[in-house]
């Protein structure tokens, strides 16, 4: 474990060009650049508010609807669709898998770091909004590098493994999305958590996801830290998939090349 | 001490429809449960059997074969793209590979993005690129270009850019696979410059060509591999003489027969029978030296008077290249009409061939129809070889003379007369 750490540090390099690269041809030649990675999650928030909030009159806490559905929506499009393009990363370059030696965890790590990115810009927004609703930056901020860090986790467990499988079995691609597209249902980005009933709520916070955005929002809207039991355990259980998921990969990866 | 050690190596690989699909899947693993393990089913194949060679520090190897042989397969091992199924690989030293220039080429990227793009893929740092950018760029020529997007550059160009990349890659260990079949002749003379200037400071290289001429002079020494196994390892001269005569014929489809002749059978009016090729001394022979006495002989009957007849006999290299034909009506032979039986005999005196396969083509025909009557193909063929390394088609007789900084002269290349061949 620790020999393909050290590998990987020595092709630090590596990744960080294909990372980059991602992410230049991604936004070169288009009209709105990087305000693309703003636009996904901004775009659902006006659909939501419209649809859940004003028609469906979903509770938020209190808070106002618009920034209560985009403190949710930006972390899971991180989640969505850093995990949609990691996944595929390995298959989408098996012309150089099958020509160069490198460690190949480079592909769904490069497009993790790509979709951090996006995640970043897309997070400038929500400064912005602090400010239309006149809500102040509050000491319980310092949890939120612990919660992205807990979210980055889960995304590169689920990614490393996903990636090696879809390798040998190219469905993968497809239903992973598909469980994504499923699992937003079980995570407060459209309702708040406290419309989970008690007793499922210990079994509904198992979802990583849930712990992050709960706590973000306890954060950033209610200026409460967030809920540390849940954090601590999803840590450990994320580290724990972590470990497995790479040394999956790593134990499959010779194989790839004669994958066709 | 080795710098890379290949022993007993086997690796196979499953053929047949892949299962990439869960659906797929299932059926198929019921299947393997069923079955067995060790041998390989009748589904998969031994790309290497059994393959050992080792190579010092500072050599270099070439690796000959035909297609399918294993050379490609053997590289990848080598190179940690894939494992082998049995025995072991061992490299000693950082490890380099011109598998393909210009891998990972991004289009809608600039020149000089691609440059670092590359050059990271190929196992150089960034500081490394940061300081040999401006000789990289130099060397691929393309100053005025490196802010362009790739997708707008000429193929030439961009063989220029990835080879610029390779060019200054340093490793201890360098693979190279065919790469520089690719781009002009002034790239490729830069390319093989570029090697041999690796090999001069003591670079451990391991070629694998189908050109045979820059095997031979590149390499210290060659191993040819054959349906993955080493047929033999040694010196380039011996190795390259006995990929041509011995395993070349081979790996063509074999020969077609039928009733002990191959014979293409337009009309029943001409039999043809009794092929031979016979030595200087009269007896059967399928291989012949450069330069020594050949004769082929056939006869033919005909069942039907055969008006205006004429008879060729081509002598053909396995790759297809005519290196002779002659033609009864061309040697001033020819009759009104043919009858019955007659027996021919074509006598060579000097075959002055080079090391290759060859077979002899023999067609019969009538009058201005270019179509024979009768033909004899692949059935009869020969194999010339040699002691001397020579390149081409046709050995001729020749020698050398020059002037100017001393007067030197090689005396005339020549079987001599009734001779055995070179």
């Amino acid at each position: 474990m620790i020999k393909h750490l050290q590998e990987l540090y020595r092709f630090r390099d590596l990744l960080l060009s294909l990372a980059m690269r991602d992410i230049k041809v991604r936004y070169r030649q288009t009209f709105l650049g990087v305000a693309w990675a703003i636009m996904q999650p901004l775009a659902f928030m006006l659909i939501f508010t419209l649809v859940f909030s004003k028609f469906g009159k979903v509770g938020s806490d209190g808070s106002p609807y618009p920034i209560f559905s985009y403190t949710g929506l930006v972390p899971w499009t991180f989640f969505a669709t850093g995990l949609s393009i990691a996944v595929n990363s390995v298959a989408t370059n098996m012309n150089l898998v099958k020509k160069i030696y490198f460690p190949r965890e480079v592909f769904p790590i490069g497009a993790v770091m790509g979709a951090f990115m996006d995640f970043s810009v897309a997070s400038l927004l929500v400064a912005g909004l602090m400010g239309i609703y006149r809500m102040a930056p509050n000491v319980n901020f310092i949890w939120l590098p612990l919660l992205i860090a807990l979210e980055v986790g889960f995304i590169l467990a689920i990614a490393l493994f996903a990636s090696a499988l879809n390798v040998f079995y190219r469905d993968i691609k497809y239903i992973v999305p598909l469980l994504v597209q499923l699992g937003m249902f079980v995570t407060p980005v459209i309702y708040s958590t406290s419309m989970v009933p008690e007793r499922w709520k210990p079994l509904y916070m198992m979802n990583p996801m849930a712990v992050v955005i709960d706590g973000v929002r306890n954060i950033v809207l209610h200026g409460q830290p967030p809920d540390l039991t849940a954090l601590a355990i999803s840590m450990a259980v994320v580290s724990a998939l972590c470990l497995a998921a790479y040394q999956f990969f790593k134990r499959v990866e010779i194989q790839f090349a004669d994958a066709i | 001490m080795h710098a890379i050690e290949v022993e007993r190596v086997w690796k196979r690989y499953a053929l047949g429809a892949r299962h990439d699909s869960l659906r797929d899947m299932i059926p198929s693993m019921i299947k393997r449960v069923v079955g067995g393990n060790g041998v390989p089913a009748k589904h998969e194949f031994w790309a290497l059997q059994d393959v050992s060679f080792q190579v010092k520090r500072g050599e270099t190897l070439g690796i000959i074969g035909p297609n399918g042989a294993g050379k490609s397969t053997m590289l990848k091992l080598l190179s940690r793209i894939c494992r082998q199924n049995r025995g072991e690989v061992r490299v000693h030293g950082r490890l380099a590979a011109l598998i393909e220039v210009g891998a990972g080429f991004h289009q809608d990227l600039t020149g000089k993005e691609n440059i670092y793009l590359n050059g990271t893929i190929m196992g150089l740092r960034r500081k490394e690129i940061d300081r040999k950018l401006d000789s990289i760029v130099a060397f691929s020529e393309l100053e005025k270009f490196l802010e362009m997007p790739v997708k707008r550059y000429s193929s030439g160009m961009s063989v220029r850019l990835g080879f610029a990349v390779a060019a200054h890659i340093n490793p201890e260990v360098l693979l190279v696979d065919e790469v520089l079949a690719v781009g002009d002749l002034a790239f490729q003379q830069k390319c093989y410059q570029r090697i041999l200037d690796l090999k001069e400071s003591g670079t451990t290289i391991i070629f694998i060509s189908h050109n045979l001429e820059s095997v031979h002079r590149l390499c210290d020494r060659v191993v040819l591999l054959d349906r993955g196994r080493v047929y033999q390892d040694g010196d380039p001269g011996e190795v390259i003489l006995t990929y041509r005569q011995d395993v070349l014929k081979r790996s063509r489809s074999q020969p077609k027969t039928f009733h002990g002749h191959a014979v293409k059978d337009p009309s029943h009016d001409v039999e043809m029978f009794n092929t031979a090729l016979l030595d200087g001394n009269g007896l059967r022979s399928d291989t012949f030296r450069t330069g020594a006495a050949m004769r082929v002989q056939f006869s033919v009957n005909c069942l039907r008077d055969i008006r205006n007849p004429s008879i060729t006999v081509r002598l053909e290299r396995f790759d297809g290249l005519l290196c002779h034909e002659s033609s009864t009506a061309a040697s001033g032979l020819s009759w009104e009409a043919l009858k019955g039986r007659q027996d021919f005999v074509v006598d060579y005196p000097r075959v002055d061939l080079l090391p290759h396969t060859y077979q002899v083509i023999i067609s019969i025909f009538e009058g201005r129809n270019p179509v024979p009557l009768k033909q004899l193909k692949n059935d009869l063929y020969f194999h010339i070889s040699s002691d001397r390394l020579a390149a081409g088609a046709v050995h001729l007789d020749h020698h050398w003379r020059t002037q100017g900084n001393g007067e030197r002269s090689t005396p005339l290349v020549h079987p001599g007369p009734g001779s055995r061949g070179l």
